[in-house]
């Protein structure tokens, strides 16, 4: 096989064998580009035995900058049976056979076979598709990885929603499609915010000009400096000379301290107002994703939010703060020098200024090339992110399972693929900067050339209208001054480029829209009597899998109600209805006859407690957790919850009792101990509508007796839902409700349902009864 | 306020008025309630011993059930505050600083050499989880042996104490 020069590098580092993504042969290559347009490059490719529907022959899998590609045919004659836009795709699956595989495409309207091919080509078609999938646009790249392993599976199932521009489909919480986000708008939101900083950012302007004087000006004084002082001649005194030296020197010694000064107070300003920037931005994201719903959080990993608060915004600061300025007074610096050296000499002067139309146009290819690459180091950034929030808080599991080894492998890999990326990124602007850098000196000794060549004409006398030393000098440091800022524009463009990926990704969190937001109508909830109701509710988590379906009850005031069923049939779904973390797909949930859709979420959720199977605690004191509900309660009634709780003993027995730090998640604690807190947590909010989702399920039988006396006290006169596994736990709930796979399977008493003999909710008795005996005799 | 408790885990709250507090020939603390209930010996427990040390204090039989709660202690009578106040003193050991010397984190550990109420002390802290804030505007260090030790706020420390104490916290 044939190597193509121009060839994308190997995929992984981590891998054994690394395979060329591009798998064809050279003359191959030539005939593919008659397919291609003319800008369209390919990146990866592979060759397959077999051709569609079944049948042995030659056929092609085909990756370009835009789209992937299925050709069939002898090579000379090759015919395009399939063409995808790589933005349609959202990832690729091989499906194995017995002795074949399918290649599938998933795209949003459907799965679409691509090739089939036997175990022989299995390598080259997996490195192919290995980098087809690493090329995927953003939209689907983040698909995939939220959905890990089962990228394909869930893309089949992807609730998304045409882009108002482009009609293509995006993710539903979205506004616009990253292909139709426009850069200039971006620039344009960011500026929008700068507004409210004018203040300080006309100080700094006005800083930065006077700086930028400072620095041009003394170019004047050195070609005064050459031209009147430092050329005694004929008809000029020693004496008033001298008196112009002094005088120049003078100035030029003002301006420089004055330029150190200014620099100073610029310096400090630009940081402040760097610090406000950020800190208002980050407040901001903070603020706006405590408004986004549990949906929401459902499909994003911590550590992709987190870098969105603190990484992007950063990025961001830096933008608002000091590019954007030093682009304009760049800019300002620019035409002032152009005009000043136009005046003196105009040849002079064009070859001053040749370079930067040719460091512009270079400048506009490098913004283009180094985009692709910046997203991509965001993403790994953002994955490697994902990785750490994702496995630091599970490190016991990892120690468990001896898996410390794997856990690093697989951070190395992120980590070396973020490394990867910004090398890359970093060597793309290290060849584009010298580049700029050679052109810059070249025209410089092109000056000196040019400018000395006139100089000696005009000393020689063979032209009169020559240009003097001073001038010259003058040009120099002028042509210092004029390529600065030049240069700073053009390193400029990868400060621009970095923002503006940045403010994509933090306008991508501000501009999700909120899915569940208080309607203008909506009621504020009073005291409520605790009564609820289910009518033929339906709800999926993905709306063409429904987790519930038609369910219908009704629960009185300060009933307690048992919610019994085997996993998955909708116990936890139930409860997150009544709280209103999600809206249901048919039929309606009530609350004290309110459809929880009509009443203000806060006003619903303040009457409701939770306490789950795992509790959360923040890192805070043990009094600031019980209060979290209540935070201006009275030391008094945090005592009586914790006692009412059966925590006062526990938490006396701390040397810092109430003040103790319950460490990050309350790790500080023992399972029971966190449990009971959360428990005195919910008495302390008095909720009229009680939720446990197993609240006794993960501690001990000593434990659970405490926590059951606990539950005991703080279930009275409050409407109660509990879910439990151990149905024994359920003996006092005044109304069961039995789940089988969403449906409602029974409804009664405990002793009602006992008596149905061929009743699920019997059958899950006797079965648990067994399992008791067995464990009896065992034991 | 002092009758008993409809349940055992309701908060029984001590009328200051009618308790009081004694300490016995051998230095332990003995509650008397109203006029019949005289338990001993007793011990006392802060809710809150860093935020509110005078406070919601605990009082316990000897075998660690809460007899009920004093609400705030600067409401008993003296003889009572100053024997309650001598039983805590003896169990919540408590250095009060007045002077900080040098603090230098090394081997992953912060060392603090203080001047205290109780006598110059070399501490080592284990991490700056152990040096807690308080809102009040103190600052409270806990050693790698649990003892714990009270920096008052900035305005009452010397310049080169502020000047430690700003790099800690």
């Amino acid at each position: 096989m044939a190597k193509d020069q121009n060839k994308p590098g190997p995929i992984s580092r981590t891998e054994d064998v690394v395979l060329d993504p591009i798998q064809l042969a050279g003359d191959l290559l030539v005939l593919l580009r008659a397919h291609l347009e003319p800008d369209e490059e390919v990146t990866a490719g592979a060759e397959s035995d077999m051709v569609l529907p079944g049948t042995f022959g030659q056929s092609w899998l085909v990756g370009t900058t835009r789209r992937i590609l299925t050709l069939t045919g002898p090579p000379t004659k090759l015919v395009v049976s399939a063409s995808l836009p790589l933005k349609n795709v959202i990832t690729l699956n091989s499906r194995d056979g017995l002795g074949s595989s399918l290649l599938e495409a998933a795209t949003p309207e459907g799965v679409i076979v691509l090739l089939r091919y036997t175990e022989a080509k299995e390598p080259g078609i997996d490195a192919a598709v290995d980098h087809l999938k690493s090329l995927l646009p953003e939209l689907n790249r983040e698909q995939e990885e939220f959905y890990g392993g089962e990228a394909f599976e869930h893309a089949l199932r992807q609730k998304t929603v045409p882009c108002p521009k482009c009609s293509k489909p995006m993710r539903r919480w979205m506004t616009v499609c990253p292909d139709c986000v426009d850069k200039r708008e971006l620039i344009g939101r960011l500026l929008q915010r700068s507004k409210q900083y004018w203040k300080p950012i006309t100080y700094t302007f006005l800083l930065t000009a006077f700086l930028r004087f400072c620095a041009i000006y003394p170019a004047v004084l050195q070609q005064q400096l050459v031209d009147e002082v430092l050329q005694l001649g004929r008809g000029t005194q020693y004496q008033p000379q001298l008196q112009l030296l002094i005088k120049l020197v003078v100035i030029l010694a003002v301006v420089r301290v004055a330029q150190a000064i200014a620099s100073g107070v610029q310096q400090f300003v630009m940081t402040w107002l760097g610090e406000k920037v950020t800190n208002d931005l980050r407040l901001d994201i903070y603020t706006h994703l405590q408004r986004l719903g549990v949906s929401y959080y459902d499909q994003k990993e911590t550590g992709w939010i987190m870098d969105r608060v603190t990484g992007d915004t950063a990025t961001l600061q830096s933008f608002m703060t000091d590019t954007l300025q030093r682009t304009v007074i760049n800019v300002v610096t620019l035409v002032v020098i152009a005009v000043m050296m136009l005046q003196e000499n105009v040849p002079l002067a064009i070859l001053a200024l040749l370079p930067a139309p040719v460091v512009s146009v270079m400048s506009r290819y490098f913004m283009k090339r180094t985009h692709a690459i910046w997203h991509w180091a965001w993403r790994r950034r953002s994955r490697m992110f994902a990785l750490l929030s994702n496995v630091l808080p599970g490190v016991r599991v990892v120690k468990a399972f001896v898996q410390e080894d794997r856990e690093f492998e697989r951070f190395e890999r992120q980590s070396l693929h973020y490394m990867d990326a910004r090398v890359q990124a970093a060597r793309v602007f290290a060849g584009f900067s010298r580049s700029t850098q050679i052109i810059m000196a070249l025209s410089t000794l092109a000056i000196w050339g040019y400018g000395g060549y006139l100089v000696l004409q005009q000393q020689a006398g063979i032209q009169q209208t020559g240009v003097s030393v001073g001038v010259l000098v003058m040009f120099i440091a002028l042509v210092a001054q004029f390529y600065s800022p030049l240069q700073e524009l053009t390193n400029m463009s990868q400060q621009i480029q970095q923002a503006a990926t940045s403010g994509q990704r933090v306008f991508e969190v501000l501009d999700t829209r909120p899915d569940m937001e208080d309607d203008e109508n909506a009621i504020q909830l009073e005291k409520i009597d605790g009564s609820v109701e289910f009518d033929n509710v339906t709800f999926g988590y993905d709306e063409r899998r429904p987790v519930l379906k038609g369910i219908t009850f009704k629960v009185e005031p300060g009933e307690m109600v048992g919610l019994v069923g085997p996993s998955g049939a909708g116990k936890s779904t139930t409860v997150n209805l009544i709280c209103r973390f999600y809206d249901v797909s048919g039929g309606s949930v009530k609350v004290d006859g309110h459809d929880v859709r009509d009443v203000r979420l806060s006003s619903l959720r303040r009457q409701i407690g939770i306490v789950l199977q795992e509790p959360f605690l923040f890192h805070g004191t043990i009094a600031e957790n019980i209060a979290y509900g209540v935070p201006d309660a009275p030391m008094e009634l945090i005592i009586r919850a914790a006692k009412a709780a059966n925590a006062h003993d526990f938490i006396l027995r701390f040397p810092d009792a109430y003040d103790t730090m319950v460490g990050e998640r309350g790790t500080r604690l023992s399972g029971g101990e966190r449990q009971r807190i959360s428990i005195a947590r919910a008495i302390l909010k008095d909720p009229r509508i009680l939720i446990m989702d197993e609240a006794t399920s993960s501690v001990d039988t000593e434990t659970e007796a405490l926590i059951r006396g606990a539950i005991d006290r703080l279930v009275a006169g409050r409407t109660t839902f509990a879910i439990a596994h151990r149905l024994s736990t359920l003996q006092n709930a005044t109304k069961l409700i039995v789940l089988e796979k969403g449906r409602l399977a029974e409804m009664g008493t405990h002793q009602e349902l006992l008596s149905r003999p061929d009743g699920l909710f019997r059958r899950l008795v006797d079965i648990q009864k067994e399992l008791a005996d067995v464990v009896g005799v065992g034991g | 306020m002092s009758e008993l408790p409809a349940h055992p885990s309701d908060l029984r709250l001590l009328d200051p008025t009618k308790t009081t507090l004694v300490l016995d020939d051998s230095r332990r603390l003995q509650v008397q309630i109203g006029i019949e209930e005289r338990i001993g010996p007793v011990r006392a427990l802060r809710s809150l011993p860093l935020t509110q040390p005078e406070r919601y204090i605990s009082i316990q039989d000897d075998e660690g059930v809460e007899i009920g709660v004093i609400q705030d202690m600067r409401e008993l009578d003296s003889q009572s505050r100053a024997a309650l106040q001598e039983e805590l003193d003896y169990y919540y050991l408590k250095a009060k600083v007045t002077r900080i010397l040098r603090v230098e984190a090394r081997h992953g550990l912060i060392t603090w050499q203080l001047e205290t109420h109780l006598g110059p002390r070399t501490v080592h802290v284990r991490d700056r989880q152990h040096i807690r804030s308080l809102a009040d505007g103190r600052t409270i260090l806990t050693d790698i042996h649990e003892g714990k030790y009270e920096i008052p706020p900035m305005a009452q420390l010397d310049e080169k104490s502020v000047h430690w104490l700003s790099v800690e916290v």
